[in-house]
Protein backbone atom coordinates (compact mmCIF):
# COMPACT_ATOMS: atom_id res chain seq x y z
CA UNK A 1 0.00 0.00 0.00
CA UNK A 2 1.22 4.02 -1.00
CA UNK A 3 0.53 6.25 1.03
CA UNK A 4 1.21 9.97 -0.14
CA UNK A 5 2.48 13.04 1.45
CA UNK A 6 2.21 11.33 5.24
CA UNK A 7 4.48 9.61 6.60
CA UNK A 8 3.49 6.27 8.35
CA UNK A 9 4.29 7.54 11.36
CA UNK A 10 1.79 10.91 10.97
CA UNK A 11 -1.47 7.94 11.02
CA UNK A 12 -0.57 6.46 14.14
CA UNK A 13 1.50 3.72 13.10
CA UNK A 14 -0.62 2.22 10.99
CA UNK A 15 0.41 -1.26 9.11
CA UNK A 16 1.48 -0.07 5.37
CA UNK A 17 -0.58 -2.81 4.33
CA UNK A 18 -3.62 -1.99 6.05
CA UNK A 19 -5.52 1.13 6.08
CA UNK A 20 -9.59 1.55 6.33
CA UNK A 21 -11.72 4.27 5.19
CA UNK A 22 -15.19 4.06 7.54
CA UNK A 23 -18.10 3.80 5.54
CA UNK A 24 -20.07 6.93 6.68
CA UNK A 25 -17.41 9.34 4.87
CA UNK A 26 -17.23 7.20 1.49
CA UNK A 27 -21.28 7.35 1.63
CA UNK A 28 -21.42 10.68 2.68
CA UNK A 29 -18.97 11.43 -0.43
CA UNK A 30 -21.41 9.36 -2.34
CA UNK A 31 -18.56 7.18 -4.07
CA UNK A 32 -19.62 3.76 -2.61
CA UNK A 33 -22.38 2.53 -0.37
CA UNK A 34 -21.63 -0.03 2.11
CA UNK A 35 -20.71 -0.36 5.86
CA UNK A 36 -16.93 -0.07 5.43
CA UNK A 37 -14.50 0.08 1.84
CA UNK A 38 -11.43 -2.22 2.45
CA UNK A 39 -8.27 -0.99 0.94
CA UNK A 40 -5.71 -3.25 0.97
CA UNK A 41 -2.48 -3.31 -0.85
CA UNK A 42 -2.31 -4.67 -4.32
CA UNK A 43 -0.68 -8.21 -3.10
CA UNK A 44 -4.18 -8.38 -0.64
CA UNK A 45 -6.76 -10.90 -1.41
CA UNK A 46 -9.93 -9.16 -3.28
CA UNK A 47 -12.19 -6.90 -0.90
CA UNK A 48 -9.81 -7.63 2.49
CA UNK A 49 -11.46 -5.63 5.00
CA UNK A 50 -8.71 -3.99 7.29
CA UNK A 51 -8.75 -1.76 10.57
CA UNK A 52 -10.34 2.02 10.75
CA UNK A 53 -7.35 4.56 9.82
CA UNK A 54 -7.25 7.16 13.20
CA UNK A 55 -5.83 9.47 10.78
CA UNK A 56 -9.17 9.81 8.22
CA UNK A 57 -12.24 11.65 9.29
CA UNK A 58 -14.65 9.81 8.62
CA UNK A 59 -16.35 13.38 7.14
CA UNK A 60 -13.50 13.83 4.60
CA UNK A 61 -14.89 13.16 0.85
CA UNK A 62 -13.10 10.57 -0.70
CA UNK A 63 -12.76 10.10 -4.46
CA UNK A 64 -12.25 6.53 -5.80
CA UNK A 65 -10.26 6.46 -9.14
CA UNK A 66 -10.42 3.42 -11.18
CA UNK A 67 -7.24 3.15 -12.54
CA UNK A 68 -6.78 -0.18 -14.52
CA UNK A 69 -10.42 -1.89 -14.88
CA UNK A 70 -8.72 -4.90 -16.25
CA UNK A 71 -6.50 -5.65 -13.36
CA UNK A 72 -8.91 -4.16 -10.76
CA UNK A 73 -6.43 -1.22 -9.55
CA UNK A 74 -7.85 1.74 -8.02
CA UNK A 75 -6.27 5.21 -6.28
CA UNK A 76 -8.71 6.30 -3.37
CA UNK A 77 -7.89 9.51 -2.32
CA UNK A 78 -8.71 10.77 1.14
CA UNK A 79 -7.48 13.79 2.72
CA UNK A 80 -3.88 14.17 1.64
CA UNK A 81 -3.61 10.58 1.39
CA UNK A 82 -3.74 8.68 -1.75
CA UNK A 83 -4.32 4.53 -1.41
CA UNK A 84 -3.91 2.23 -3.77
CA UNK A 85 -6.09 -0.70 -3.90
CA UNK A 86 -6.87 -3.47 -5.99
CA UNK A 87 -10.74 -5.23 -6.90
CA UNK A 88 -11.21 -6.66 -9.54
CA UNK A 89 -14.96 -7.24 -8.37
CA UNK A 90 -15.49 -3.87 -7.50
CA UNK A 91 -14.37 -2.60 -10.39
CA UNK A 92 -15.81 -5.18 -13.04
CA UNK A 93 -19.09 -3.93 -10.85
CA UNK A 94 -17.82 0.17 -11.61
CA UNK A 95 -17.23 -0.33 -14.97
CA UNK A 96 -20.55 -1.75 -15.56
CA UNK A 97 -22.32 0.95 -13.40
CA UNK A 98 -19.79 3.51 -15.76
CA UNK A 99 -20.73 2.32 -19.37
CA UNK A 100 -24.78 1.94 -18.49
CA UNK A 101 -27.03 3.93 -20.83
CA UNK B 1 -14.05 45.96 -12.82
CA UNK B 2 -17.04 44.71 -15.21
CA UNK B 3 -16.45 41.42 -14.28
CA UNK B 4 -12.51 40.66 -13.98
CA UNK B 5 -11.71 38.54 -11.00
CA UNK B 6 -14.88 39.88 -9.57
CA UNK B 7 -15.52 36.49 -7.67
CA UNK B 8 -13.17 34.69 -4.83
CA UNK B 9 -13.25 31.81 -6.69
CA UNK B 10 -13.01 32.36 -10.27
CA UNK B 11 -10.62 34.63 -9.34
CA UNK B 12 -7.87 32.08 -9.54
CA UNK B 13 -9.11 30.71 -13.21
CA UNK B 14 -8.43 33.29 -15.33
CA UNK B 15 -9.29 31.40 -18.48
CA UNK B 16 -12.39 30.41 -17.24
CA UNK B 17 -13.32 34.10 -15.74
CA UNK B 18 -15.30 35.99 -18.07
CA UNK B 19 -14.74 39.85 -18.53
CA UNK B 20 -17.18 41.95 -20.70
CA UNK B 21 -20.29 41.14 -22.81
CA UNK B 22 -21.38 43.23 -25.31
CA UNK B 23 -23.95 42.51 -28.21
CA UNK B 24 -25.53 45.29 -30.09
CA UNK B 25 -26.80 45.86 -33.66
CA UNK B 26 -24.34 45.64 -35.74
CA UNK B 27 -23.58 49.14 -37.06
CA UNK B 28 -22.00 48.11 -40.40
CA UNK B 29 -24.53 44.81 -40.68
CA UNK B 30 -27.57 46.32 -39.29
CA UNK B 31 -29.39 43.22 -40.22
CA UNK B 32 -26.98 41.23 -37.70
CA UNK B 33 -26.50 41.37 -33.95
CA UNK B 34 -22.85 41.32 -32.40
CA UNK B 35 -22.43 39.41 -29.27
CA UNK B 36 -18.79 39.17 -27.63
CA UNK B 37 -17.69 37.22 -24.52
CA UNK B 38 -14.32 38.39 -23.06
CA UNK B 39 -12.22 36.24 -21.06
CA UNK B 40 -8.26 35.82 -19.30
CA UNK B 41 -8.60 39.54 -17.81
CA UNK B 42 -5.38 42.02 -16.95
CA UNK B 43 -3.40 40.55 -19.76
CA UNK B 44 0.13 41.87 -19.77
CA UNK B 45 0.98 41.82 -23.59
CA UNK B 46 4.51 40.85 -22.79
CA UNK B 47 3.70 37.94 -20.86
CA UNK B 48 5.27 35.31 -22.03
CA UNK B 49 6.93 32.83 -23.08
CA UNK B 50 3.51 31.22 -22.14
CA UNK B 51 1.21 33.55 -24.01
CA UNK B 52 -2.12 33.98 -23.16
CA UNK B 53 -4.66 31.14 -24.41
CA UNK B 54 -8.41 29.67 -23.98
CA UNK B 55 -8.70 26.96 -21.77
CA UNK B 56 -9.17 23.41 -23.75
CA UNK B 57 -10.55 21.96 -20.69
CA UNK B 58 -13.12 24.65 -20.53
CA UNK B 59 -16.72 24.75 -22.14
CA UNK B 60 -17.38 28.56 -23.01
CA UNK B 61 -20.84 29.58 -24.32
CA UNK B 62 -22.74 32.75 -25.53
CA UNK B 63 -26.75 32.33 -24.88
CA UNK B 64 -29.79 33.78 -25.42
CA UNK B 65 -32.98 33.56 -24.06
CA UNK B 66 -35.57 35.25 -26.51
CA UNK B 67 -38.84 34.05 -24.66
CA UNK B 68 -38.15 36.06 -21.46
CA UNK B 69 -38.37 32.93 -18.93
CA UNK B 70 -34.07 33.59 -18.08
CA UNK B 71 -33.23 30.25 -19.83
CA UNK B 72 -31.37 29.73 -23.32
CA UNK B 73 -33.60 29.38 -26.40
CA UNK B 74 -30.20 29.43 -28.53
CA UNK B 75 -26.99 28.49 -27.13
CA UNK B 76 -22.74 29.15 -29.13
CA UNK B 77 -20.79 26.68 -27.79
CA UNK B 78 -17.05 27.15 -27.93
CA UNK B 79 -14.64 24.39 -27.40
CA UNK B 80 -10.40 25.08 -28.08
CA UNK B 81 -7.76 22.59 -28.71
CA UNK B 82 -4.14 23.34 -28.16
CA UNK B 83 -1.13 21.87 -30.99
CA UNK B 84 1.92 21.72 -29.84
CA UNK B 85 4.48 21.44 -33.64
CA UNK B 86 7.89 20.78 -31.29
CA UNK B 87 7.58 19.76 -27.96
CA UNK B 88 11.15 19.92 -27.75
CA UNK B 89 11.27 24.32 -27.88
CA UNK B 90 10.78 26.63 -24.95
CA UNK B 91 9.66 28.79 -27.58
CA UNK B 92 6.07 30.06 -28.50
CA UNK B 93 7.60 30.57 -32.20
CA UNK B 94 10.47 29.93 -33.97
CA UNK B 95 10.96 32.92 -35.88
CA UNK B 96 8.31 35.40 -37.55
CA UNK B 97 4.80 33.84 -37.53
CA UNK B 98 3.52 35.41 -40.96
CA UNK B 99 0.34 33.35 -41.37
CA UNK B 100 -1.70 31.69 -39.15
CA UNK B 101 -0.26 28.16 -40.50
CA UNK B 102 3.32 29.50 -40.40
CA UNK B 103 5.66 26.71 -39.64
CA UNK B 104 7.27 29.19 -36.87
CA UNK B 105 4.23 28.77 -35.06
CA UNK B 106 4.74 26.51 -32.49
CA UNK B 107 2.06 26.67 -29.78
CA UNK B 108 -1.24 27.42 -32.05
CA UNK B 109 -5.15 26.97 -30.45
CA UNK B 110 -8.13 25.83 -32.89
CA UNK B 111 -11.79 25.62 -32.06
CA UNK B 112 -14.90 24.51 -33.37
CA UNK B 113 -18.48 26.40 -32.76
CA UNK B 114 -21.63 24.54 -31.63
CA UNK B 115 -25.07 26.17 -31.97
CA UNK B 116 -27.90 24.80 -30.06
CA UNK B 117 -31.61 25.29 -29.61
CA UNK B 118 -34.29 24.91 -27.10
CA UNK B 119 -35.06 21.55 -27.73
CA UNK B 120 -31.23 20.54 -27.48
CA UNK B 121 -30.81 20.30 -31.40
CA UNK B 122 -26.76 20.65 -31.96
CA UNK B 123 -25.52 21.76 -34.96
CA UNK B 124 -21.49 21.93 -35.03
CA UNK B 125 -21.17 25.34 -37.15
CA UNK B 126 -17.37 24.75 -37.78
CA UNK B 127 -14.78 22.83 -36.25
CA UNK B 128 -10.66 23.67 -35.97
CA UNK B 129 -10.71 27.10 -36.48
CA UNK B 130 -7.73 28.86 -35.90
CA UNK B 131 -7.60 31.31 -33.70
CA UNK B 132 -4.50 34.40 -33.91
CA UNK B 133 -1.33 34.26 -31.69
CA UNK B 134 -1.03 36.99 -29.38
CA UNK B 135 0.41 39.76 -30.35
CA UNK B 136 4.27 39.59 -29.40
CA UNK B 137 6.36 42.01 -31.01
CA UNK B 138 7.56 43.55 -34.07
CA UNK B 139 9.74 39.66 -35.27
CA UNK B 140 7.33 37.32 -33.93
CA UNK B 141 4.17 38.84 -35.03
CA UNK B 142 5.43 41.42 -37.78
CA UNK B 143 2.01 41.95 -39.52
CA UNK B 144 -0.55 41.30 -36.68
CA UNK B 145 -3.05 42.92 -38.26
CA UNK B 146 -2.80 40.57 -40.97
CA UNK B 147 -3.01 37.87 -38.69
CA UNK B 148 -5.80 39.01 -36.80
CA UNK B 149 -8.06 39.34 -40.17
CA UNK B 150 -7.02 36.10 -41.22
CA UNK B 151 -8.67 35.09 -38.19
CA UNK B 152 -12.05 36.14 -38.51
CA UNK B 153 -13.69 33.03 -39.86
CA UNK B 154 -16.86 32.64 -42.06
CA UNK B 155 -19.82 30.47 -40.39
CA UNK B 156 -21.56 31.00 -43.80
CA UNK B 157 -23.74 33.67 -45.30
CA UNK B 158 -23.61 37.11 -42.94
CA UNK B 159 -22.39 34.71 -40.36
CA UNK B 160 -18.69 35.51 -38.69
CA UNK B 161 -16.91 34.62 -35.89
CA UNK B 162 -13.64 35.48 -33.86
CA UNK B 163 -11.78 34.08 -30.97
CA UNK B 164 -7.97 35.29 -29.81
CA UNK B 165 -6.58 37.95 -28.06
CA UNK B 166 -7.77 41.62 -28.56
CA UNK B 167 -6.71 45.14 -27.25
CA UNK B 168 -9.20 45.41 -23.73
CA UNK B 169 -11.78 48.12 -24.82
CA UNK B 170 -13.03 48.44 -21.41
CA UNK B 171 -12.01 51.19 -19.63
CA UNK B 172 -12.25 52.15 -15.77
CA UNK B 173 -10.64 54.10 -13.01
CA UNK B 174 -10.08 50.40 -10.90
CA UNK B 175 -7.28 51.84 -8.55
CA UNK B 176 -9.79 55.07 -7.68
CA UNK B 177 -12.97 52.79 -7.89
CA UNK B 178 -11.87 50.38 -5.32
CA UNK B 179 -9.74 52.69 -3.08
CA UNK B 180 -13.21 53.37 -0.74
CA UNK B 181 -15.04 54.46 -4.14
CA UNK B 182 -12.88 57.77 -4.65
CA UNK B 183 -13.53 58.50 -7.97
CA UNK B 184 -10.88 60.64 -8.87
CA UNK B 185 -12.70 64.03 -10.06
CA UNK B 186 -14.84 63.81 -7.08
CA UNK B 187 -11.79 63.44 -4.76
CA UNK B 188 -12.31 66.82 -3.28
CA UNK B 189 -16.19 66.09 -2.12
CA UNK B 190 -15.20 63.04 -0.39
CA UNK B 191 -15.23 62.20 2.83
CA UNK B 192 -11.38 60.15 3.04
CA UNK B 193 -12.34 58.71 6.40
CA UNK B 194 -10.65 61.91 7.99
CA UNK B 195 -7.13 60.61 5.92
CA UNK B 196 -5.74 64.14 4.82
CA UNK B 197 -5.31 62.52 1.04
CA UNK B 198 -5.03 64.08 -2.46
CA UNK B 199 -7.31 66.58 -1.40
CA UNK B 200 -7.85 67.49 -4.78
CA UNK B 201 -10.02 66.48 -7.43
CA UNK B 202 -8.24 65.57 -10.66
CA UNK B 203 -8.75 63.14 -13.73
CA UNK B 204 -9.26 59.71 -13.92
CA UNK B 205 -6.14 56.55 -14.78
CA UNK B 206 -7.68 53.68 -17.26
CA UNK B 207 -6.59 51.09 -15.25
CA UNK B 208 -6.98 48.87 -17.95
CA UNK B 209 -4.68 50.71 -20.63
CA UNK B 210 -2.38 48.99 -22.63
CA UNK B 211 -3.96 45.70 -20.97
CA UNK B 212 -5.22 42.59 -23.66
CA UNK B 213 -8.38 40.12 -23.24
CA UNK B 214 -9.38 37.07 -24.97
CA UNK B 215 -12.25 37.30 -27.02
CA UNK B 216 -15.12 34.90 -28.16
CA UNK B 217 -17.13 37.20 -31.01
CA UNK B 218 -19.96 36.25 -33.25
CA UNK B 219 -22.25 37.90 -35.59
CA UNK B 220 -25.34 36.70 -37.04
CA UNK B 221 -28.18 37.41 -38.34
CA UNK B 222 -31.45 38.87 -35.85
CA UNK B 223 -33.35 36.25 -37.23
CA UNK B 224 -30.89 33.64 -35.94
CA UNK B 225 -31.72 34.66 -32.13
CA UNK B 226 -34.93 36.10 -31.96
CA UNK B 227 -38.08 33.71 -31.15
CA UNK B 228 -39.38 32.71 -34.44
CA UNK B 229 -36.73 34.59 -35.95
CA UNK B 230 -38.70 36.99 -35.87
CA UNK B 231 -37.65 40.27 -37.61
CA UNK B 232 -39.07 43.38 -38.12
CA UNK B 233 -39.12 47.50 -36.60
CA UNK B 234 -41.86 47.68 -34.00
CA UNK B 235 -39.63 48.32 -31.10
CA UNK B 236 -42.87 47.41 -28.96
CA UNK B 237 -43.03 44.01 -30.18
CA UNK B 238 -42.35 41.38 -27.34
CA UNK B 239 -40.00 39.29 -30.14
CA UNK B 240 -37.76 42.24 -30.46
CA UNK B 241 -36.27 41.49 -26.81
CA UNK B 242 -33.30 39.24 -26.80
CA UNK B 243 -31.57 38.42 -23.32
CA UNK B 244 -27.72 37.63 -24.08
CA UNK B 245 -25.09 36.17 -21.45
CA UNK B 246 -21.95 34.21 -21.20
CA UNK B 247 -21.27 30.81 -19.44
CA UNK B 248 -17.92 28.96 -18.73
CA UNK B 249 -17.90 25.37 -17.23
CA UNK B 250 -15.40 23.28 -16.27
CA UNK B 251 -15.95 19.16 -15.67
CA UNK B 252 -16.27 18.70 -12.11
CA UNK B 253 -13.28 16.44 -11.41
CA UNK B 254 -9.80 16.83 -12.33
CA UNK B 255 -7.44 15.00 -11.86
CA UNK B 256 -3.23 15.76 -11.06
CA UNK B 257 -2.37 12.34 -12.79
CA UNK B 258 1.35 11.12 -11.99
CA UNK B 259 1.66 8.03 -13.57
CA UNK B 260 0.43 9.49 -16.83
CA UNK B 261 2.42 12.88 -16.17
CA UNK B 262 -0.62 15.34 -17.56
CA UNK B 263 -3.97 16.78 -16.18
CA UNK B 264 -7.03 15.26 -16.95
CA UNK B 265 -10.85 16.16 -15.80
CA UNK B 266 -14.07 13.97 -16.17
CA UNK B 267 -17.59 14.05 -15.22
CA UNK B 268 -20.10 16.79 -15.83
CA UNK B 269 -19.96 19.88 -16.69
CA UNK B 270 -20.63 22.54 -13.88
CA UNK B 271 -20.64 26.58 -14.58
CA UNK B 272 -18.00 28.66 -13.20
CA UNK B 273 -18.39 31.89 -14.46
CA UNK B 274 -21.71 33.72 -15.86
CA UNK B 275 -21.81 37.26 -17.02
CA UNK B 276 -24.37 40.13 -18.76
CA UNK B 277 -24.85 42.97 -16.98
CA UNK B 278 -21.65 44.67 -16.15
CA UNK B 279 -21.01 44.51 -12.45
CA UNK B 280 -23.65 42.87 -11.45
CA UNK B 281 -21.71 40.39 -9.42
CA UNK B 282 -18.72 42.97 -9.23
CA UNK B 283 -20.59 45.63 -7.00
CA UNK B 284 -23.78 44.35 -6.30
CA UNK B 285 -23.26 40.73 -5.11
CA UNK B 286 -22.38 40.60 -1.94
CA UNK B 287 -19.13 38.71 -1.14
CA UNK B 288 -20.23 35.86 0.24
CA UNK B 289 -22.90 34.62 -2.51
CA UNK B 290 -20.49 35.79 -5.43
CA UNK B 291 -19.15 32.16 -6.63
CA UNK B 292 -22.41 31.02 -6.03
CA UNK B 293 -24.47 33.53 -8.64
CA UNK B 294 -21.55 32.50 -11.06
CA UNK B 295 -22.85 28.88 -10.79
CA UNK B 296 -26.39 30.04 -11.31
CA UNK B 297 -28.61 29.90 -14.28
CA UNK B 298 -30.60 33.94 -15.03
CA UNK B 299 -33.86 32.11 -14.88
CA UNK B 300 -33.38 31.84 -10.57
CA UNK B 301 -31.93 35.53 -10.41
CA UNK B 302 -35.15 36.60 -7.74
CA UNK B 303 -32.85 35.45 -5.30
CA UNK B 304 -30.23 38.12 -5.84
CA UNK B 305 -33.47 41.04 -6.75
CA UNK B 306 -33.00 41.92 -2.85
CA UNK B 307 -29.06 43.23 -3.52
CA UNK B 308 -30.62 44.99 -6.36
CA UNK B 309 -33.33 46.77 -4.62
CA UNK B 310 -31.45 47.94 -1.86
CA UNK B 311 -27.41 48.06 -3.68
CA UNK B 312 -24.97 48.57 -1.17
CA UNK B 313 -23.09 51.02 -3.49
CA UNK B 314 -25.80 53.25 -3.10
CA UNK B 315 -26.41 53.40 0.39
CA UNK B 316 -22.68 53.84 0.73
CA UNK B 317 -22.48 57.35 -1.55
CA UNK B 318 -24.41 59.80 0.76
CA UNK B 319 -21.58 58.79 3.56
CA UNK B 320 -18.88 58.95 0.90
CA UNK B 321 -19.84 62.17 -0.16
CA UNK B 322 -21.20 64.46 2.40
CA UNK B 323 -24.03 66.62 1.80
CA UNK B 324 -24.02 65.35 -2.32
CA UNK B 325 -26.55 62.97 -2.56
CA UNK B 326 -28.88 64.17 -0.21
CA UNK B 327 -32.22 62.91 -1.68
CA UNK B 328 -30.57 59.37 -2.40
CA UNK B 329 -30.04 59.35 1.39
CA UNK B 330 -33.87 60.39 1.43
CA UNK B 331 -34.46 57.51 -0.81
CA UNK B 332 -32.42 55.12 0.71
CA UNK B 333 -33.61 55.37 4.16
CA UNK B 334 -37.24 55.39 2.65
CA UNK B 335 -35.92 51.55 1.63
CA UNK B 336 -37.89 51.38 -0.88
CA UNK B 337 -36.92 49.00 -3.51
CA UNK B 338 -35.37 50.62 -6.30
CA UNK B 339 -37.63 49.98 -9.09
CA UNK B 340 -35.46 51.75 -11.88
CA UNK B 341 -32.66 49.03 -10.88
CA UNK B 342 -34.68 45.95 -11.08
CA UNK B 343 -35.73 47.08 -14.34
CA UNK B 344 -32.70 48.04 -16.33
CA UNK B 345 -31.18 44.96 -14.27
CA UNK B 346 -33.85 42.44 -14.06
CA UNK B 347 -37.09 42.59 -16.54
CA UNK B 348 -35.90 44.92 -18.59
CA UNK B 349 -37.45 48.54 -19.10
CA UNK B 350 -41.32 48.49 -19.48
CA UNK B 351 -42.26 50.85 -22.71
CA UNK B 352 -44.13 54.12 -21.28
CA UNK B 353 -41.19 55.16 -19.33
CA UNK B 354 -38.62 56.25 -21.73
CA UNK B 355 -40.21 57.30 -25.25
CA UNK B 356 -39.64 55.12 -28.03
CA UNK B 357 -38.18 52.23 -25.98
CA UNK B 358 -38.37 49.36 -23.96
CA UNK B 359 -36.67 45.96 -23.38
CA UNK B 360 -39.01 44.38 -21.46
CA UNK B 361 -38.55 40.22 -20.86
CA UNK B 362 -41.51 39.87 -18.33
CA UNK B 363 -41.66 39.45 -14.59
CA UNK B 364 -39.12 36.43 -14.90
CA UNK B 365 -36.23 38.52 -12.34
CA UNK B 366 -32.97 37.75 -14.58
CA UNK B 367 -29.56 38.90 -15.17
CA UNK B 368 -29.25 39.52 -18.99
CA UNK B 369 -27.78 41.68 -21.54
CA UNK B 370 -31.03 43.04 -22.92
CA UNK B 371 -31.07 43.97 -26.18
CA UNK B 372 -34.23 45.32 -28.60
CA UNK B 373 -33.16 44.29 -32.41
CA UNK B 374 -35.75 46.84 -33.45
CA UNK B 375 -33.86 49.78 -32.66
CA UNK B 376 -31.52 50.76 -35.03
CA UNK B 377 -27.42 51.38 -34.29
CA UNK B 378 -27.20 54.88 -33.56
CA UNK B 379 -26.07 57.61 -36.18
CA UNK B 380 -24.74 59.76 -33.25
CA UNK B 381 -23.74 57.47 -30.53
CA UNK B 382 -23.48 58.60 -26.88
CA UNK B 383 -20.91 56.66 -24.85
CA UNK B 384 -23.67 57.36 -22.01
CA UNK B 385 -26.65 55.41 -24.23
CA UNK B 386 -29.39 55.53 -22.65
CA UNK B 387 -28.82 58.07 -20.06
CA UNK B 388 -27.46 60.22 -23.05
CA UNK B 389 -30.50 60.11 -25.08
CA UNK B 390 -29.09 56.80 -27.22
CA UNK B 391 -31.32 54.21 -27.31
CA UNK B 392 -29.19 51.58 -29.36
CA UNK B 393 -26.80 51.53 -25.95
CA UNK B 394 -26.19 50.19 -22.58
CA UNK B 395 -28.51 48.99 -21.33
CA UNK B 396 -30.23 48.57 -24.43
CA UNK B 397 -27.08 45.64 -25.05
CA UNK B 398 -24.04 46.84 -25.43
CA UNK B 399 -21.92 48.41 -27.47
CA UNK B 400 -17.67 48.33 -26.79
CA UNK B 401 -17.43 52.10 -26.28
CA UNK B 402 -20.35 52.03 -23.47
CA UNK B 403 -18.88 54.05 -20.73
CA UNK B 404 -21.00 51.35 -18.50
CA UNK B 405 -19.10 52.32 -15.41
CA UNK B 406 -20.76 56.27 -15.57
CA UNK B 407 -23.99 54.72 -16.64
CA UNK B 408 -24.35 52.02 -13.66
CA UNK B 409 -22.68 55.11 -11.34
CA UNK B 410 -25.04 57.15 -12.00
CA UNK B 411 -28.58 54.99 -12.27
CA UNK B 412 -27.22 53.50 -8.75
CA UNK B 413 -27.15 57.74 -7.59
CA UNK B 414 -30.59 57.96 -8.27
CA UNK B 415 -30.27 59.24 -11.78
CA UNK B 416 -32.93 56.63 -12.93
CA UNK B 417 -35.51 56.34 -10.28
CA UNK B 418 -37.17 59.29 -11.66
CA UNK B 419 -38.68 57.07 -14.06
CA UNK B 420 -40.17 55.37 -11.88
CA UNK B 421 -41.28 58.08 -9.28
CA UNK B 422 -42.11 61.55 -10.96
CA UNK B 423 -41.68 63.11 -7.34
CA UNK B 424 -38.27 62.07 -7.32
CA UNK B 425 -35.99 64.68 -7.83
CA UNK B 426 -32.00 63.10 -8.42
CA UNK B 427 -29.38 65.25 -6.64
CA UNK B 428 -27.58 66.87 -9.54
CA UNK B 429 -24.65 65.36 -8.68
CA UNK B 430 -26.10 61.73 -9.75
CA UNK B 431 -26.14 62.83 -13.59
CA UNK B 432 -22.54 63.82 -13.40
CA UNK B 433 -20.86 61.10 -11.29
CA UNK B 434 -17.88 59.00 -12.84
CA UNK B 435 -14.61 57.78 -12.73
CA UNK B 436 -13.21 60.27 -15.22
CA UNK B 437 -11.95 57.84 -18.02
CA UNK B 438 -13.25 57.62 -21.82
CA UNK B 439 -12.63 55.58 -24.99
CA UNK B 440 -10.11 58.33 -25.28
CA UNK B 441 -8.10 56.86 -22.62
CA UNK B 442 -7.38 53.75 -24.46
CA UNK B 443 -4.32 53.63 -26.84
CA UNK B 444 -5.78 51.28 -29.87
CA UNK B 445 -8.67 52.17 -30.91
CA UNK B 446 -12.24 50.49 -31.68
CA UNK B 447 -12.64 48.96 -34.97
CA UNK B 448 -16.29 49.95 -37.06
CA UNK B 449 -16.13 46.26 -37.78
CA UNK B 450 -15.96 42.81 -36.67
CA UNK B 451 -15.07 42.23 -34.23
CA UNK B 452 -14.90 45.94 -33.61
CA UNK B 453 -12.31 45.50 -30.15
CA UNK B 454 -9.14 46.84 -31.47
CA UNK B 455 -6.06 44.69 -32.59
CA UNK B 456 -3.76 43.97 -29.13
CA UNK B 457 -1.00 45.50 -27.42
CA UNK B 458 2.52 44.27 -28.66
CA UNK B 459 4.61 42.43 -25.60
CA UNK B 460 7.66 44.47 -27.35
CA UNK B 461 6.36 48.09 -27.01
CA UNK B 462 4.69 47.46 -23.93
CA UNK B 463 4.94 48.68 -21.50
CA UNK B 464 7.20 52.05 -22.25
CA UNK B 465 10.32 52.17 -20.60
Amino acid sequence: MSQEQQPEAATGGLSRRKVILTGAGLAAAGVVVGAAVPLATTQLADGNAVPESPATNPTDPVMVHLRDAASGRFDVFVGTRRVQYTDRAFAARLTRIATAD
Amino acid sequence: MSSHREAPEISKDPVADSTDVYAFVSPDKPETVTLIANYVPLQAPAGGPNFYEFGDDVRYGIHIDNNGDGRADVTYEFRFTTQVRNENTFLYNTGPIQSLDSPNWNRRQFYSVTRRDSRGREEQLARRLPCPPCNIGPLSTPDYNALADAAVQSLGGPRRVFAGQRAEGFYVDLGAIFDLLDPRPFADAHTKFGLNKFPQSGPGVNATKNLNVHTIALQVPITDLTRSGWRGKDVNDPRATIGVWTTASRQRVRMLDDELNNTWSTGPYRQVSRLANPLFNEVVVPMGRKDFWNTQSPDGDSRFAKFVANPEVASLLPGLFPGVFPNLDVLNKSRKPRADLLAILLTGIPAGLIEGFQNFTGKTQADLMRLNTAIPPSAQPSIFGLLGNDLAGFPNGRRVFDDVVAIELRAIAGATYALVDKNYTPDAAASQVDDGVTPDDLDIPYLDRFPYLGVPHDGFNNPWT
